[in-house]
């Protein structure tokens, strides 16, 4: 018998914890880290390192050195989103043979899933190591926005390792079941989770032992990522109004600046002000090289952040309105995510709340640690549960309809595991194939949202039109992935049915890229 | 062990019989209870059939049941917290409907519909003169609504709906026309 564990998988940083003595506990590296950055280093020949060893590579090899690839998981090459990416990170982004957006590293192209699966099979072995124990299985957290896609390209990541997942679940739930196993409160928390790349808003209501997520919304698009960014073109600008050089093309002088930007808003996190030397950036008409030299302080931070933080906020105030709660209504705001050791948004959160955020939790670790408890609790039975989780969809699940538009099937905020059925007639005479598209997010325009791609049905018996009735199910399940099924209700068949259109990869491939299992 | 047993059995009961039950039996709650008792019931029948309880027993067959139960208990759950929604249920209820799928939703809305006008058509090729008469009747261009009319009678002449807003086109036509000509401004495009 092996440990079971909680990973959370972010987007700059992963953590991996295990319930030890009852104690849901950090797991550290040799060198007795616990957080280490989720970067993937390609070197030469096949060599991958991962984590800490990796980062240091970002400064001297970028373009081998692939950072923040979670932002990229389960989306759509061209879309307007990878372009952003494409724009920010130094590694070249790929199309798929699906439209999936890949990663080119040394003119090879990786599947994110691969990526990921790379950073779970570290956080695995750390495990290993800590413990001396091998790992049967591992909770894997989410950021609570991601959709269907997401979902699915991560449990495809843990595949790929060689992980078995017991469970997908939100990073925000994770952090509440942190703060308040065993702990008998009866109270509606908020759970403000700003990562590296996303931004989640959960507010739960928890009665002792249950854990009830009444509502979330999120931006997938939004994290501390944008921070260094913003900061990075400040700093970008200061560099070429001090010395007339652009370097805003230059992939390694930007890589150099978004590192620095990283490390000052770090710095701005405990003093006031900080002084930012970059040297090395680039070289001037008369062939010196270049660097930059300026200070930041709070302020000149906050006005260049602002937005940013206000962004959230507008986020908050659609959680609270779909819980049908007033701020004041919120017990206690829990803070998650590196982002938010950042005092403007401690500030901006305690302002908006009207109190003090809790501050009793490592706000890196508490989603790894609530990850572990869920573990645990998948592991042994107790008859009577210390913690039942009751988690909901982030976004409305939809069809196509003619015209364009999208009718709702499962709505946002549905307390999962669901399903629901819906009668499908035939339009045409003698019509064999149905053709459904699935789509999920809150636009009532089909072309404004997530497409999960188009289920057909098939070898219908060829009759009048609306005779042939086919029930199609669509369930979502604990892990927040969508399945659908359908059923021909006059014969009480199952109808044939393929998935096409989707981005994900397929089983072969997955089995494909698997890892060669290394024993332990 | 022993506690693991039970909780085995009473899901394998529970799923024998829970098609045959309403949402109410499903909470365990008195149709006429107060709507926080439906919450309260929710949360308590989470505590016990919640199907992650069964997932450390590796089970598949009893694990599979356990999820079809508890998406009863949230499908209860959803309808039932809703005023609205609870309200349409009871009335299923009286008809002997269990459950609010999508079809009973369905037939709730078609008695509402058969009197909207904009399913009054059977012939497929009326219905798009008629849909695009009643676009032409929403933004007043009376002259094409009584056209479009006319051609979706061409298919089904007896249709009594179709017949009743052709008189009416035909009179806001001719009173949209009237105040027209008075209008010495305004070009006519004819």
């Amino acid at each position: 018998m092996g440990i079971s564990v909680g990973i959370d998988l972010g987007t700059s940083n992963s953590v991996v914890a295990t319930v030890w003595d009852g104690q849901a506990v950090v797991l550290a590296d040799a060198d007795g880290r616990s957080v280490h950055p989720s970067v993937v280093a390609f070197g030469y020949g096949h060599s991958v390192v991962v984590g800490q060893p990796a980062r240091q590579q970002l400064a001297y090899a970028p373009e081998n050195t692939v950072f923040s690839a979670k932002r990229l998981i389960g989306r759509r090459f061209g879309s307007e989103e990878v372009d952003r990416i494409r724009r920010a990170v130094s590694w070249g982004v790929a199309e798929g043979p699906r439209g999936d957006a890949r990663v080119r590293v040394q003119g090879k192209v990786y599947a994110v899933q691969e990526i990921s699966a790379h950073v779970l099979a570290h956080m695995k072995s750390i495990a290993e190591m800590a413990t001396g124990q091998a790992v049967d299985g591992a909770v894997i957290t989410v950021p609570a926005y991601f959709n269907d896609q997401q979902r699915q390209a991560t449990r495809d990541a843990a595949q790929i390792a060689g992980l078995n997942c017991l469970r997908i679940i939100n990073e925000p739930t994770a952090a509440a079941l942190a703060y308040g196993y065993g702990q008998g409160h009866r109270q509606h928390i908020a759970v403000y989770d700003l990562g590296g790349g996303t931004f989640d808003i959960s507010i739960l209501r928890l009665d002792d032992e249950l854990f009830e997520v009444v509502s979330t919304a999120g931006d997938t698009f939004l994290g501390g990522d944008d921070f260094d960014m913003v900061i990075c073109d400040h700093l970008m600008a200061e560099f070429q109004a001090q010395t007339g050089v652009d370097a805003s093309q230059n992939p390694a002088a930007r890589a150099k600046l978004l590192d620095a930007s990283e490390r000052t808003k770090r710095a701005l996190s405990k003093v006031p002000a900080v002084a930012v030397k970059v040297p090395g950036l680039g070289r001037d008409e008369a062939g010196n090289a270049v660097g930059l030299s300026t200070t930041l302080d709070l302020n000149a931070v906050q006005r260049l952040t602002m937005p940013l933080i206000q962004r959230t906020f507008s986020v908050v105030d659609e959680a609270l309105a779909q819980a049908n709660l007033t701020p004041q209504q919120i017990d206690g705001v829990m803070l998650v995510g590196g982002m938010t050791r950042f005092p403007l948004i401690r500030q901006a959160v305690g302002h908006y709340f009207g109190k003090e955020p809790l501050d009793h939790l490592n706000p890196d670790q508490v989603v790894a640690q609530g990850a572990a408890i869920q573990a645990w609790n998948l592991t042994s039975f107790s008859d009577s549960p210390d913690a039942v989780l009751l988690d909901v969809t982030p976004q409305t699940l939809g069809i196509r309809t003619v015209g364009g538009f999208v009718e709702p099937v499962i709505g946002r905020n549905t307390p999962i595991p669901t399903s629901m059925t819906k009668v499908f007639h035939t339009a045409q005479d003698n019509q064999v194939e149905v053709r459904v598209q699935v789509f999920q997010g809150e636009s009532r325009m089909a072309a404004d949202n997530e497409s999960l791609g188009e289920f057909v049905l098939s070898g219908l018996r060829p009759a009048p039109r609306g005779e042939v009735k086919v029930d199609i199910t669509f369930a979502i399940d604990a892990d927040g992935i969508v399945r659908v099924t359908a059923q021909d209700r006059e014969t009480g068949n199952a109808v044939d049915m393929t998935l096409e259109a989707s981005s994900n990869l397929t089983s072969e491939e997955v089995e494909e890229m698997r890892f060669d299992e290394v024993g332990f | 062990m022993r506690a693991s047993r039970r909780l085995k059995v009473e899901i394998e009961a529970l799923h024998e019989i829970i098609d045959d039950l309403d949402y109410y039996g499903i909470l365990l709650v008195d149709p006429d209870c107060a709507p926080h008792e439906i919450g309260d019931a929710f949360r308590r029948e989470s505590r016990r059939l919640h199907p992650d309880r069964m997932s450390s027993l590796g089970d598949a067959g009893a694990q599979e049941h356990a999820n079809d139960i508890y998406r009863l208990v949230n499908e209860a759950y959803r309808v039932l917290k809703d005023p609205e929604q609870r309200g349409q249920y009871d009335q299923l209820l009286t008809e002997g409907v269990h459950r609010m799928t999508d079809d009973a939703r369905a037939g709730a809305a078609a008695e509402k519909r058969s009197n909207d006008p904009a399913h009054a058509a059977k012939h497929p090729k009326a219905e798009t003169y008629w849909k695009m008469a009643l676009r032409d009747w929403d933004s007043k261009s009376f002259r094409s609504c009584v056209m479009n009319i006319q051609f979706a009678l061409n298919f089904e002449p007896d249709n009594e709906v179709f017949r009743e807003w052709f008189e009416k086109a035909k009179v806001a036509r001719d009173e949209a026309e009237s105040k027209r000509e008075k209008n010495p401004y305004k070009l006519r495009l004819m």
